[in-house]
């Protein structure tokens, strides 16, 4: 396979949070009444006096997230509220299984649609791991995919010495799983070993209950890390979980809140950490789906659908909210209820795809959809 | 002692393995034709948490049925030792308000422990791997609030109480189980400010699934039956099913097409879950996941359609359910699955005679259980812990790190013999053994603790 060597190669980060993140607590519609009213205890501030930053005259960002603020100045960060996967049933395990194989509807794809991107791009290096999973497992957008691992943790690293240190001995332990259908996890699992040295990264927490901020600050910055040391491996996926906020989700001071600083003071890190390098970034983060416009009665919100997604990299015509906002109003909703999806969350993937990671047939990675460009890259 | 229990037709997945997106489809599409070298076998590794030497020829002298009839009456099995050996768990028997003073994390570690142990040592090993399916069914993660006090509620009175009788049974225990009620929100769940948390898992994951066609307005409408179903928190009846009347919706109301008049209580729900436990959608989804977790991932047809007819027809009779589930008939349609962690633990600990100090348990277990990803009753969200070979596999480096562990004694508080490690490799398939006998003394400067590991690391301990 050739490929034109002027397209850009961008390293990809997919950040995907797990249980719904609440889009109306990312990108804050502020000029609605309806926000007010149907959120008495979880709406967050508008823009006057600093209660949140401005962004374009109608969305603002939380001061949770304030740490994103100079990449949406400075271009790099583009927003999509009302964003997300025509699915209705608002099922968090339907909705991530059909997100993680990019259908619009049905989860029956035996593959993950990253899988299928690294399929039909060439390897930035032949043999080595392409895509790394900053989680103990593997997630499903990588199902089906070759050379493609967890990170293995510091300690696995200190027990497994003997092994990463003599390659006769995982010759002996290869042929063992040589037509097993684990041999090529486990052939991708020796090359991790190998390849990741955890002594340039920051430990793991040692406490069983550590909490998912630092849990999450870890595998943001470990990301980080491991982009410096790896440039050839192009996919690292995050998954960071508990965004399902049905109870006592605040709004200043509250659980989201946290959740939301620990996100973008990462996320901040991690930008700063990978734009020195010579390939470039291009980072994705987004949710199965938003939350219920109306709080619940548990100051908590429930399932929704529009969500917001965010892009972040050099190559992102950021400094944009970039949106189809269908507003707030009753007959706006979806069901009297939701954030209406404008924009299908594959449209904006699949972009990145073909224009930053130069994967020449992004339709592949979600078939059952015909793409539009919105205009998210820079051309 | 020695056996052979997956000869499978691998090769083309060697070959796919090039490319992991045809091995994948293959594997996906049932290409793992699998040699059954006995029924037996192939039913222990179904029906336990591996078969000991001990287990096989106690089963092989009993025959298929009788094995399996014994194992789908555990009350019948004396389980004492067990028990004795649990008995430094001061609160698995107690009551709500007994353990309403006691700090959270010690009864959780106890909770924890005593599965395993359970696991590894209980008589009644179908009895265990069907709580392991139930714990995931009905899963109840103990972090949040009280829920560690309640999940030895819900563990004791709720899922093992209720694991071979009627699944209705089960259900509405779960129903007016606090840790569930905690988990999943409903305590909060109110007239004045409806939470549809559970009323969602409840016809999702607990009863009719995903694919039986309600609606949004169906979730919604469940979650006002389920209004005012909260938890006592009370010195007197800490942790007991308490029904808020006042908290209660008591207008009119439709759930998947049964009507629900003005004016009802508590008898709503109830009768929504005799409703639900009978639904069409429920038996067959329940039979899904039974096969799914039990005999293939592919869930051969012929073989779900065979539980839930039994279970209709038994009016979700469990037992009767479960004797299906490992009939011979369906036992052949049997494919390789993952061990999952806990499951691989407790085979290396039963197979090599591990022995450890119940009180000092949780040391033993948490650090490789967490590791590789199953610590008992810490899947966060409500669908459990996955089943699915491909999740389980891509972590392979914790599974081998456990196996270098053991044979290098840095397991904490867990002794196994040299003499041990080495017998269980006689339970390798023969070509495992035979390559570590040739290749691993070419290997320079490999010790016996290595051949220990890497026998430890080998495919057929994550597989079963």
């Amino acid at each position: 396979m050739t490929t034109r060597t002027t397209s850009p190669r961008d390293r990809f980060v997919a950040i995907f949070l797990k249980g719904g993140a609440d889009g109306l607590s990312m990108c804050i519609p502020y000029r609605e009444k309806a926000y007010r009213r149907l959120r008495p205890t979880t709406a967050l501030p508008s823009p006057d006096h600093g209660g949140s930053i401005d962004l374009d005259g109608t969305f603002a960002l939380p001061r949770a997230l304030a740490a994103l603020e100079p990449l949406f100045r400075d271009g790099r960060l583009a927003i999509v509220p009302a964003c997300g996967l025509p699915i209705a049933d608002r099922s968090h395990f339907n909705a991530q299984a059909v997100l993680d194989a990019g259908t619009g509807a049905t989860s029956e794809l035996a593959t993950g649609w990253i899988a299928r991107h690294l399929a039909s791009t060439p390897p930035q290096e032949e043999g080595s791991i392409r895509a790394l999973s900053m989680n103990a497992f593997v997630p499903r957008s990588l199902r089906g995919a070759d050379r493609v691992a967890a990170m293995p943790s510091p300690e696995c690293r200190a027990s497994l010495q003997r092994l990463a240190e003599s390659p006769p001995l995982r010759r002996v332990l290869e042929s063992l799983y040589r037509g097993d259908p684990s041999w090529s996890a486990a052939r991708d699992a020796m090359e991790a070993l190998i390849a990741i040295d955890p002594k340039t990264l920051p430990g793991v927490p040692t406490e069983p209950e550590s909490t998912a901020r630092r849990e999450w600050r870890l595998a943001l910055e470990r990301t980080g890390h491991v982009a410096c040391a790896r440039p050839d491996i192009d996919v690292l996926t995050v998954e960071l979980d508990t965004w399902d906020t049905h109870v006592q989700q605040g709004a200043i001071g509250g659980a989201l809140e946290t959740k939301l600083r620990t996100l973008g003071d990462g996320l901040a890190e991690l930008v700063a950490l990978t734009d020195p390098l010579p390939r470039p970034t291009t980072i994705a983060v987004f949710t199965e789906f938003g939350r219920r416009v109306a709080e619940n009665g548990n100051g908590g919100t429930d399932h929704g659908r529009g969500g917001v997604a965010m892009f972040i990299g050099r190559g992102i015509a950021g400094g944009r909210v970039i949106h189809r906002w269908p507003g707030l109003r009753p007959r706006a909703l979806e069901d009297g209820r939701d954030v209406r999806i404008t924009i299908d969350l594959r449209d904006l993937l699949a972009e990145v795809l073909e224009k930053r990671l130069g994967n020449p047939a992004a339709q592949q990675a979600f078939p059952e959809h015909d793409l539009e460009v919105l205009g998210l890259t820079r051309s | 002692m020695s056996r052979n229990p997956s000869r499978w037709t691998r090769r083309a997945l060697l070959a796919g393995g090039a490319s992991g997106l045809a091995g994948l489809w293959l594997w996906r599409s049932g290409f793992l034709s699998s040699t059954l070298d006995g029924p037996i076998e192939w039913l222990l590794s179904r029906t336990s948490f591996g078969a000991t030497a001990a287990s096989l020829d106690r089963a092989k002298s009993l025959g298929y049925e009788e094995t399996l009839e014994e194992q789908l009456h555990p009350e019948s099995l004396d389980d004492d030792s067990l028990e004795r050996r649990l008995s430094v768990f001061s609160t698995l028997g107690l009551s709500g308000p007994e353990l309403k003073p006691l700090p959270g994390e010690a009864i959780v570690r106890e909770l924890v422990a005593a599965r395993l142990v359970r696991a590894i040592e209980s008589r009644r090993q179908l009895f265990e791997r069907i709580v392991d399916f139930w714990s995931d069914h009905f899963n109840v993660n103990h972090v949040k609030g009280q829920v560690p006090r309640f999940k030895t509620l819900d563990d004791r009175d709720v899922i093992r109480r209720h694991a071979f009788s009627r699944f209705e049974d089960l259900l509405r225990a779960s129903a007016h189980s606090p840790a569930m009620l905690y988990y999943l929100d409903n305590h909060l769940n109110t007239a004045s400010g409806p939470n549809e948390n559970y009323a969602r898992e409840l016809l999702e994951l607990h009863t009719v699934g995903i694919d039986a066609g309600y609606s949004q307005r169906d979730v919604e409408e469940m979650a006002r039956v389920l209004t005012g179903w909260s938890v006592d928190e009370s010195e007197q009846r800490f942790g007991t099913f308490r029904f808020d009347s006042a908290e209660h919706d008591a207008s009119a109301k439709r759930v998947l097409g049964v009507e629900l008049p003005a004016g009802g209580f508590e008898d709503e729900g109830e009768r929504m879950i005799t409703h639900l436990a009978a639904h069409p959608s429920a038996s067959r989804f329940l039979a899904t996941k039974l096969v799914r977790h039990f005999i293939s991932e592919e869930a051969p047809e012929a073989v779900v359609r065979r539980v839930a007819e039994r279970f209709s027809e038994t009016q979700g009779d469990l037992r009767a359910t479960y004797r299906e589930l490992f009939s011979r008939s369906s036992i052949e349609a049997a494919r390789p699955l993952v061990t999952r962690p806990v499951h691989f633990f407790a085979l290396v600990a039963r197979r090599t005679q591990a022995r450890y100090q119940p009180h000092r348990a949780l040391e033993t277990f948490e650090i490789p259980l967490r590791e590789m990803g199953q610590v008992p009753f810490q899947w966060k969200t409500p669908d459990g812990y996955p089943v699915e070979a491909c999740d389980w596999i891509s972590a392979l480096l914790p599974r081998w790190k456990f196996a270098f562990d053991v044979a290098d004694g840095r397991v904490p508080a867990l002794e196994v013999e040299d003499r041990h490690l080495d017998e269980a490799s006689s339970w390798l398939r023969g070509e495992e053994r035979a390559l570590l006998e040739s290749t691993l003394p070419k290997v320079s400067g490999s010790s016996e603790r290595d051949r220990r590991a890497m026998a430890l690391c080998a495919p057929s301990w994550h597989w079963c």
